[in-house]
């Protein structure tokens, strides 16, 4: 009797422990609205779509106002509809996205950077939208915007918004400097450009130790987003250098190790190792906090500045550069899950999420570029004199170029992430340092040829 | 009646279940079914896929697309940058076993003492062991900075120059091997401190009375007692150093110039920057026969069942 009640107990216990393990687990994703709180529409099954996006704290809560009005569109049409949120960092993105494709995980919506869209529209991931759009209706975006989130003629992934860089500053430091700052022509990288100079004149080191307490120019995090532009600005519009890679996306040597390019990537590793005017490493918001005059950056510092430094005097300038000004455009874009069981619903989510109306609210708490002209236009910042969005925005205009266009960009992107750290060590030959990684990306683009 | 009806039952052969032994046996069994299941589906299972995978051109993205056979270990063989992660990771494991067992045992000596305050130092010394390895990799991040870290200032507070940690490519590794052995060698002394305590005192006095010194005692009596802890210990320390990845995830990703690129880092590499879940695939199986045939070899010096 004794044992067969303790049989009794410890089977049920294997049977309650595998009755829990079986439940789903409690993941980051976490549901914004509740579907049984929505109003119905006409006694369709609620809806919840999952959106895989990056962490990003203000543009949850942008989402969370985007999808209440989502519910009430078209005389609530979509009412039925919510949407869960499967949040990732960003380094992680990438490989998330590809475990979700991999295990069959159902995810409707994907957030895409917008290098990665034509990776993923390659390997068929996002559904392919071009049918959905009128011509007028992609006329709502920058014509870049469209561009990043197409492939080979088709449309895959409207845009969530724009970026482009600028050089921010310490206006305190650059008044005691004796820095003019009256014009916004941005300075120029080189032995003889003007910006050594001024960061020479920046950069602080008073117990003369060789370790500056304040750097000229600060370091930031070792992305082609970033680092690519200096050598792509030593070429002219149309050349290899500034083109950066072939126009089949396929090729990088010639493009990313021309003399041009090597001469820039030599003078960034200059500015740590013979000027001593910035860091050899990356140090989180260095500017900000008082260890760098200048920073190079998108407009997302303002809200950093505004969040978390209130009292920083910051100012901006045209971004440095060698021979051709320029800043890097692109950002977020949509993209419907091809293997999506709630593509109409997915669609509609995404096409409000990237028309003015939703628009409007990333822009409300993220305070990024949009990419929707009409709200870009309807926002008086991009049009104010004096104010470093106009002066963004103006600098987009006439001298932004997207990222390099290539299906093989996260690999690339893995590449000159290592590549900039390796030149950041002070690794001597960098020529040939060079030279070895385009040769690299080419490796890892040629699967893409066959 | 009643009696009767037992009496018929216990004429009629027991059920196999009913017996005692298999009762024992069943109710074991259940009590081991959910680490059972927990192994055969979240280890065993996938060890069988990656096994299949690698025999396969696979990516995440891209799906199974061609059997291709030994290829995979065919390219691994041939593969320059596979053979330098490997050799990364030799050096990683030269630098951190030895030093974790070493350390790992000075320290549970130093802790055994019947002295006051041993109890704070065993938990401050295991504290690191129950953070997060990914938080603490990023404050020794910050700490080692060269311009703002705090270990610089000390550095340059005693008259020398600042070090580039984490940039430099002689210093990197053994920075992380650094980080690794403060992380984690808080475990291995606490093993090390039970093994301590359950040696007889009675060992020591004879010694005593031999005219031991304490030199002679500690390698003659206290090394030979603790030999099995001191294996698993080697053992596990050399399963880490071969799976090493969070460190040089947040802090180095590998670099600079590959100074840092360990087996399992290269691995994620291939397996999630370059779409090459079969390659890496591969490299893992090659990794778990290489940790099995290391695991074997040590346990074999160590003299001990396995």
């Amino acid at each position: 009797m004794k044992n067969k009640s303790i049989f009794i107990a410890v089977s049920l216990l294997v049977i309650a422990l595998a009755l829990m393990a079986s439940q789903p687990a409690i993941t980051e994703a976490s549901v914004i609205n509740d579907p049984s709180t929505s109003t119905q529409s006409e006694g369709k099954d609620p809806v919840v779509l999952t959106f895989l996006k990056i962490a990003d704290e203000l543009e949850a809560q942008a989402f969370v106002d985007m999808v209440k009005e989502f519910q009430t569109i078209e005389d609530g049409k979509w009412s039925y509809v919510t949407v869960e949120y499967d949040t990732k960092p960003w380094a992680e993105l990438f490989p998330a996205i590809s475990r979700a494709i991999a295990t069959g995980s159902d995810v409707d919506i994907i957030q895409a950077d917008g290098p990665n869209v034509k990776s993923f529209a390659y390997n068929g991931i996002l559904a392919d939208l071009t049918d959905e759009y009128s011509a007028e209706e992609l006329a709502q975006w920058a014509p870049s915007s469209v561009a990043e989130g197409s492939l080979d003629g088709r449309f895959y992934a409207p845009p969530e918004a724009e970026s482009c860089q600028l050089m921010w500053y310490n206006a305190d430091m650059l008044d005691a400097a004796g820095i003019d700052v009256t014009t916004t022509d941005g300075w120029t990288y080189g032995d003889d450009g003007t910006g050594l100079v001024n960061w020479q004149k920046l950069t602080t080191d008073e117990n003369g130790d060789g370790n500056p307490e304040v750097y000229g120019f600060s370091t930031i995090g070792f992305y082609d987003y970033f680092y690519r532009i200096p050598a792509r600005s030593n070429g002219v519009v149309g050349d290899a250098t500034y083109q950066g890679v072939s126009d089949d996306g396929l090729t990088f040597t010639g493009y990313f190790d021309t003399e041009e390019a090597v001469e820039a990537y030599q003078f960034m590793q200059d500015m740590v190792y013979k000027y001593n005017i910035a860091s050899p490493e990356v140090i989180s918001n260095q500017m900000l906090s008082g260890l760098a005059a200048t920073v190079f950056y998108q407009d997302m510092i303002i809200g950093t500045q505004k969040d978390q430094f209130p009292d920083f005097n910051m100012g901006a300038i045209e971004p440095p550069y060698f021979e051709t000004p320029l800043c890097q455009t692109g950002s977020w874009h949509y993209g419907v899950a091809a293997n999506t069981d709630n593509y109409e619903e997915a669609v509609a989510f995404v096409k409000f999420a990237s028309s003015d109306a939703g628009a409007k609210y990333i822009w409300d708490y993220k305070n990024q570029m949009p990419a929707n002209l009409a709200l870009f236009n309807s926002i008086d910042e991009f049009s104010e004199d004096g104010n470093p969005r106009a002066l963004m925005a103006d600098f987009f205009q006439e001298y932004g170029a997207p990222r390099i266009e290539t299906v093989a960009y996260t690999e690339y992107n893995t590449l000159f992430g290592q590549f900039f750290t390796d030149l950041m060590s002070g690794e001597e030959d960098v020529q040939a340092l060079t030279t070895e990684y385009a040769e690299l990306m080419d490796e890892a683009a040629l699967k893409y040829a066959k | 009646m009643e009696t009767s009806v037992t009496t018929t039952n216990k004429n009629t052969k027991t059920k196999w279940w009913k017996k005692q032994h298999n009762i024992e046996y069943i109710i074991g069994f259940l009590f081991v079914f959910p680490a059972l299941l927990n192994f055969a589906i979240f280890r065993y299972y996938p060890m069988i896929w990656s096994a299949n995978t690698s025999l396969w051109d696979y990516s995440l993205l891209g799906g199974f697309e061609k059997f291709v056979g030994f290829e995979n270990y065919h390219h691994m063989f041939t593969d320059k940058y596979f053979w330098g992660s490997l050799l990364v990771t030799a050096k990683f494991f030269l630098m951190y076993v030895p030093s974790v067992v070493a350390l790992a045992t000075l320290l549970a000596v130093f802790v055994s003492q019947n002295r006051k305050g041993m109890n704070v130092a065993r938990a401050i010394i295991y504290i690191p062991v129950v953070t997060s390895f990914v938080v603490v990799s990023i404050i020794w991040g910050m700490l080692l900075n060269r311009q703002i870290g705090l270990v610089n200032s000390i550095i340059q507070a005693l008259g020398f120059d600042p070090v580039t940690f984490l940039m430099d490519k002689k210093n990197a590794l053994p920075t992380i091997a650094m980080i690794s052995i403060w992380k984690n060698v808080g475990y291995s002394m606490i093993i090390i401190v039970a093994a301590l305590k359950g040696i007889s005192k009675s060992f020591y006095e004879a010694a005593i009375v031999d005219g031991a010194n304490a030199w002679q005692r500690f390698w003659k009596i206290t090394i030979p007692m603790i030999r099995r802890q001191l294996m698993f210990v080697t053992v596990w320390a050399t399963l880490g150093a071969f799976q090493v990845f969070i460190p040089i995830y947040s802090l180095t990703q590998g670099g600079p110039r590959r100074a840092t690129r360990v087996i399992v880092y290269y691995l994620y590499e291939r397996a999630f920057a370059f779409g090459e879940m079969g390659y890496a695939s591969a490299i893992s199986i090659f990794l778990l026969i290489l940790l099995l045939i290391i695991s074997v070899i040590q346990m074999r010096a160590f003299k001990q069942d396995y």
